[in-house]
C-alpha cells in the first residue's frame, strides 16, 4: 500500500519537474563564441549595474560575452567609443550633450542611473555663503565646460544671483580640492567623490547649500549608430542591466560590498553617496529635457556653437527601449 | 489495517482536502485583495501625480499665491499618499522611495523658485529662470511617470507570479490529495469487496457441507477477524462432527465385539472347547432337530458312540498336552470323514458321538464305520512321537433303536460297551438288552 502511494508521489514529482523545465529554455542563445562585446565604463559607483551584471553572470545568462573596459571618466569612455575601441560606452548626459554638437553618429540606448545630489557647492566657510548670499567677488573653482560649471550656473539662475559679480576660476577636477584647501578659491563646484574626499580632510560641514534635487545627473549607455551589435544582443544587454538593477535593489548591502571590492574604494566612500543613486533603466523626456537645458546653457555660455545644435531626438534610440519595455512587460 | 481505521483515514484525508481547499480560497482572496489594493493605490498615486503635473503647469502660467497654495495642497496629498503603507515588496518600496524623493525635489524647486523669484526684479533673468524651472519640473514629473510605470509593471509582474505560484502549489497539493483520497477509497473498496467475497465463498462452502476448507486472509482488519472466527467455528463444527462419527464407529465396534462375544459364548456353549466340535448338549439339540426331520421324512439315521482305545495310556505317559493333541487330531479326522449333513460331537474325555443323517435304504453303514476306524487308526505324529489309537464304536439306528436322542444315545452307549467288552470287535450295533446284532472284528 505504501509502495503504491510512493509511486503516486513520484509520478507527481516527475510531472512537476517536467512542467517546470518547459519554462526555462531559449535563454542561452549563441553569440557566446563571438568576439566579446566591449563596453567602456567609468570606474565610479555609477557604473555599478555593469559590474554587478558581470559579477553575477547576467551577461552570460542572457547569452552575451561582455568585456568591460574601464576608463577614468565618461569623457574618455565616449572617446573610446568614437575611436571604435569599444562597442558601447557609458557617459553622463553632459558628455552626450557636448558631443552631440560635434557629431550625431551615436545614440543613447538608455539611462541606467540617476543622482539628484551628485554635484555640490563646497566651501571651507559654508555658513558665509548660505542661500548663495555674499557671492559678490567670491572665487569659485569650477571645471570649465562641464557639469560643474552647468551646476553653478543653474544654481545662480535658480537662486536669482546671475547679476552677482563672481570670479570663475577654471581648474582641472583634481585641482579643485587642493585649490580650496590652499585658499586659492572660496567655493568649488564639484562632483562625487570630491565631496567625500573633502570631508575626509576637513572634519566640518562644507556644503554651501542643500542642492539636492536641483541638478540631475544621469549615466547613459551609448552606442555608435553603425554598430556590429544586433538588436537581439542590445535587448539582451538591457535585460542584463535590468537584472543587475534588480539585484542591487534586492541585495543593496551585497551589491555595495561587491562594488567596493571591484572599484577598490573604501566602503564608507561608497555608502556616502550610494543612497543618492537611483538605479533604473529609463529613456524618457526627462533625459531629453536635461540635455536640452544643458545645451541651451552651453550655447548661452558660448561653449558650443548654436549653429551646430541638433535635434536631440536623433540621438535617443527610443524604439529599442520601447521594445525592451514591451518585452519586459510581456506585451 | 482495520476497516474502521481505513475509513477514519479516508475521512481525515477528505477533511484535509476540504481544509486545504478552504485555506487556498482564503489565500486567493487575500492575494486578490492585496493586488486590488495595490492597483487601486497605484491608480490613486497616478491621479495625484497627474494632478500635481497639471497644477505645476498652472503654476508656471500663474505664479501667484493661489497657484502656490494649490500646488502645496497637491504636493502634500501626494506625500500623504506615498506615505501609506500597503505591504509593498522591497523593489516597490524603493520605487515609492524614489517617488518621495522626486516629490521632495519638486518641493525644493518650488521653494527655490518661490524664495528668489517672487519680486520679479529682472525680467530677462526671471524668464531664463522660469524656463529652467519649467524644464526641471517637467524632468521630475517625467521621472515620476516613469517610476509609476515601473510600479505598475512590477505590481502586475509580482501579482502574476504570486497567483501562478499559488495556483501551481494549490493545484499540485489538491491533485495529490485528491488522488490519494481516491486511490485510498478504491483500495478500501477493493479490500472490502474481497473480504466479503471470501466470507461469502466460505459460507457457501459450509452450506454445501464442506467442513475442511478455510478462508484465506492476510490482512488484520475486521473482515479478517470475521473470517478467522468463521474458520474457528468451522473447525469446531468439523471436530464435533468427527466426534459423532467416532462415537458411532465406537458403538458399532463395541456392538460387533459384543456380537462376537455372544457368538463366541454361543459357540463355547455349543462346542467342545478343545476340538471345536459340538458338545453333548448341542449335539443332542442338533440331532433332536435331525430326528424330527428324519421321522417326518421317514428317513433312517445312525448314531455312533465312539470311545478311543489306548488313549488313557497316552495321556498318562505322555501328558495331557499330547493327549489333547491326540483328541484334536481325532476330532479333525472325524469331521473330515463325514458328510456335511452328518453331525459329530464330543461327550468328554476320549468319547465322541457321530450322527449319520438320512441313510439310504438298505442301511450300509459298516463301510462308513470302517472308513472312520481306518482314519482313527492312522498314526498320529506329535513332535517326536508317533502314536496310534483305536476305537470302540457302538451304533444305534433311527427309528429302529429309538425315536429320540436319549434312547438312541443310550442304545449306542450300550452297544459301545458291548464292543469294548468284546476285544474281538471294534464296533457293535445295538441289539436291545439281549445282545449285539452285528459284530465286527478288528
Amino acid at each position: 500500500m505504501i509502495k503504491v502511494l510512493n509511486m503516486f508521489i513520484l509520478a507527481f514529482m516527475l510531472i512537476g519537474i517536467a512542467s517546470c523545465d518547459l519554462g526555462t529554455s531559449k535563454s542561452l542563445t549563441a553569440s557566446a563564441l563571438k568576439d566579446p562585446i566591449k563596453i567602456a565604463v567609468s570606474g565610479t559607483p555609477l557604473s555599478a549595474p555593469f559590474f554587478i551584471a558581470q559579477q553575477q553572470g547576467y551577461f552570460r545568462a542572457n547569452g552575451l560575452n561582455v568585456e568591460l573596459v574601464r576608463f577614468d571618466s565618461g569623457v574618455k569612455c565616449f572617446d573610446a567609443l568614437k575611436n571604435k575601441q569599444v562597442d558601447l560606452a557609458t557617459a553622463s548626459e553632459t558628455v552626450v550633450m557636448f558631443n552631440s554638437f560635434k557629431q550625431t553618429n551615436f545614440s543613447v540606448l538608455a539611462s541606467f542611473v540617476e543622482s539628484d545630489n551628485d554635484l555640490k557647492l563646497l566651501s571651507l566657510t559654508p555658513q558665509k555663503y548660505q542661500q548663495l548670499d555674499n557671492l559678490a567677488h567670491a572665487r569659485i573653482g569650477i571645471v570649465k565646460g562641464s557639469a560643474s560649471e552647468f551646476f553653478l550656473d543653474s544654481l545662480l539662475i535658480m537662486y536669482n544671483k546671475t547679476h552677482q559679480p563672481i570670479e570663475r576660476i577654471y581648474l582641472p577636477a583634481e585641482q579643485l580640492i587642493p585649490a580650496l584647501l590652499n585658499n586659492e578659491v572660496d567655493i568649488i563646484s564639484a562632483w562625487e567623490p570630491l565631496s567625500y574626499l573633502l570631508t575626509q580632510k576637513v572634519h566640518a560641514h562644507t556644503n554651501v547649500i542643500s542642492s539636492r534635487g536641483l541638478y540631475h545627473l544621469s549615466f547613459n549607455l551609448i552606442e555608435l549608430k553603425e554598430t556590429r551589435l544586433s538588436i537581439t544582443e542590445k535587448l539582451a544587454l538591457l535585460k542584463s542591466i535590468n537584472d543587475a538593477t534588480d539585484y542591487i535593489h534586492t541585495h543593496p548591502d551585497l551589491a555595495q560590498t561587491k562594488i567596493s571590492r571591484v572599484l577598490d574604494i573604501d566602503p564608507s566612500q561608497l555608502s556616502y553617496s550610494w543612497n543618492d543613486y537611483s538605479f533604473r533603466l529609463s529613456l524618457s523626456n526627462a533625459l531629453f529635457s536635461n540635455i536640452q537645458t544643458q545645451s541651451q546653457w552651453a550655447i548661452d555660455n558660448k561653449l558650443v556653437s548654436e549653429e551646430n545644435r541638433v535635434d536631440f531626438r536623433q540621438i535617443l534610440d527610443r524604439k529599442l527601449f520601447e521594445k525592451f519595455i514591451s518585452l519586459e512587460a510581456g506585451w | 489495517m482495520m476497516l474502521s481505521k481505513r475509513l477514519k483515514l479516508t475521512a481525515i484525508l477528505c477533511s484535509l482536502l476540504t481544509l486545504i481547499v478552504g485555506l487556498s480560497l482564503i489565500q486567493v482572496h487575500y492575494y486578490q485583495q492585496q493586488i486590488y489594493r495595490q492597483l487601486n493605490y497605484s491608480m490613486k498615486l497616478q491621479i495625484s501625480i497627474d494632478s500635481l503635473r497639471s497644477q505645476l503647469w498652472l503654476y508656471q502660467e500663474y505664479t501667484d499665491d493661489q497657484g502656490l497654495s494649490e500646488l502645496n495642497i497637491r504636493q502634500a496629498e501626494l506625500a500623504k499618499n506615498l506615505s501609506e503603507d500597503i505591504q509593498w515588496g522591497t523593489q516597490q518600496k524603493l520605487i515609492i522611495g524614489n517617488l518621495n524623493r522626486l516629490n521632495t525635489n519638486i518641493r525644493a524647486l518650488i521653494n527655490t523658485q518661490n524664495s528668489f523669484h517672487s519680486k520679479q526684479v529682472d525680467v530677462s533673468s526671471t524668464l531664463t529662470a522660469e524656463r529652467l524651472f519649467k524644464a526641471k519640473y517637467s524632468m521630475v514629473i517625467e521621472e515620476m511617470t516613469e517610476e509609476m510605470f515601473n510600479l505598475h509593471q512590477l505590481s502586475i509582474k509580482q501579482a502574476k507570479q504570486k497567483q501562478q505560484t499559488l495556483l501551481f502549489l494549490v493545484g499540485v497539493v489538491l491533485l495529490i490529495l485528491a488522488i490519494m483520497v481516491t486511490a485510498w477509497s478504491f483500495m478500501t473498496l477493493i479490500r472490502f469487496k474481497k473480504g466479503l467475497a471470501s466470507l461469502n465463498q466460505g459460507m457457501e462452502a459450509l452450506a454445501a457441507g464442506d467442513l475442511k476448507s478455510q478462508i484465506n486472509f492476510s490482512d488484520t482488519d475486521e473482515l479478517s477477524a470475521l473470517a478467522q472466527n468463521f474458520n474457528r467455528m468451522k473447525l469446531s463444527l468439523a471436530q464435533i462432527t468427527v466426534k459423532k462419527d467416532e462415537l458411532k464407529q465406537e458403538v458399532d465396534s463395541q456392538t460387533r465385539k459384543l456380537i462376537e462375544q455372544q457368538d463366541r459364548l454361543i459357540f463355547l456353549a455349543e462346542h467342545d472347547e478343545l476340538t471345536g466340535i459340538y458338545n453333548r448338549r448341542a449335539f443332542i439339540k442338533q440331532i433332536d432337530t435331525a430326528i424330527a426331520r428324519d421321522l417326518r421324512g421317514e428317513n433312517q439315521a445312525a448314531l455312533l458312540f465312539i470311545d478311543l482305545n489306548k488313549f488313557k495310556n497316552i495321556n498318562d505317559t505322555l501328558g495331557h498336552c499330547i493327549g489333547d493333541e491326540v483328541i484334536m487330531t481325532i476330532a479333525k479326522r472325524l469331521v473330515n470323514s463325514l458328510r456335511a449333513t452328518d453331525i459329530v460331537g464330543r461327550l468328554g474325555g476320549d468319547e465322541f458321538i457321530v450322527w449319520l443323517d438320512m441313510l439310504p435304504e438298505p442301511i450300509d453303514i459298516e463301510h462308513k464305520i470302517n472308513q472312520l476306524l481306518t482314519n482313527i487308526k492312522q498314526p498320529i505324529i506329535i513332535g517326536k512321537h508317533t502314536l496310534e489309537v483305536g476305537a470302540s464304536i457302538g451304533i444305534s439306528v433311527l427309528p429302529e433303536h429309538g425315536l429320540n436322542s436319549r434312547e438312541l444315545i443310550t442304545a449306542a452307549d450300550t452297544a459301545m460297551y458291548q464292543a469294548k467288552a468284546d476285544h474281538s470287535i471294534e464296533y457293535c450295533f445295538y441289539a436291545g438288552s439281549y445282545g449285539v446284532s452285528t459284530l465286527a472284528t478288528s
